[in-house]
């Protein structure tokens, strides 16, 4: 009986790590997010990168803001995005000039419209 | 029961990472017209939650190329439309608004949303009039008050 029982568990568990190792280890994936914070570019492992998860949201545009919109819209959405607070420009061994990050922040987003 | 609890933790932490943070959330739009006598709140669905992001260490080299910037957006999005109760004949007391059927994380579409820079850290004021609390039935599209 305690045989059994121990080779279900080992079996669910096997299925568990099976099914977290599967998922894709992609950006693009809309998956559980971690805070903002430095982390080793993938090309430049002595250059820091902010990388990571901010808040967002989108909602009905209040009639009192479309009202003074020269377009009006139905959506409003209003993001942040992972940014360096602060920075220094380095040149890689190479000699690619490059800024390496030293603090970030969830902050505004200049490169999310379409 | 050791068992039972290190299965939860365990399974807990496996699908922590799986969960989506991006989606839809429960949320109480108020509105009110100027010629109309109440301030209407309104259950809908919006989109809220965390996107990945990622700086750029070469902007000055390759510009934007290597940036990530994400925000939570609808989807899939369904209007519907209510009468607000209290407004005179010649003003149009028609409301649409939009509800969320999902979500996800992707770029602010200029053409149909209002991209605005940085999430603001209240709603500001909701009302100016008594409040009226509106309920469409789920399923439907438009939805009439009864009188």
């Amino acid at each position: 009986m305690c045989v059994l029982k121990s080779t279900g568990v080992s079996l669910i568990l096997s299925v568990l790590l099976f099914i977290a190792d599967s998922y894709p280890n992609s950006d693009k994936t809309n998956m559980g997010c971690e805070e903002c914070t430095l982390k080793p570019n993938t090309i430049f492992p002595n250059i820091m990168q902010c990388t990571g998860c901010c808040f967002s949201r989108a909602y009905p545009t209040p009639l009192r803001s479309k009202q003074t919109m020269l377009v009006p819209k139905n959506i409003t959405s209003e993001a942040t995005c992972c940014v360096a607070k602060e920075g220094e420009r380095v040149t890689t061994k190479d000699g690619f000039p490059v800024t390496n990050h030293t603090e970030c922040h969830c902050s505004t987003c200049y490169y999310h419209k379409s | 029961m050791e068992l039972s609890v290190a299965m939860c933790g365990l399974l807990c932490l496996l699908f922590s990472q799986a969960v989506p943070m991006c989606v839809p959330t429960d949320y109480t739009l108020y509105e009110e017209r100027r010629e109309c006598d109440f301030c209407v709140a309104i259950n809908t669905t919006i989109c809220m939650g965390f996107c990945y992001s990622r700086d750029s260490n070469m902007k000055e080299l390759a510009g934007p190329r290597f940036l990530i910037q994400r925000g939570c957006t609808y989807d899939q999005v369904e209007y519907r439309t209510v009468i607000l109760p209290g407004c005179p004949l010649h003003a149009n007391p028609l409301f649409t608004y939009p509800v969320a059927l999902s979500c996800h994380c992707g770029t602010c579409n200029t053409d149909s949303d209002e991209c605005a820079h940085k999430a603001s850290s209240g709603d500001g004021a909701r009302c100016s009039k008594p409040l009226r609390q509106i309920y469409p039935y789920p399923g439907l599209n438009n939805y009439i008050p009864p009188n």
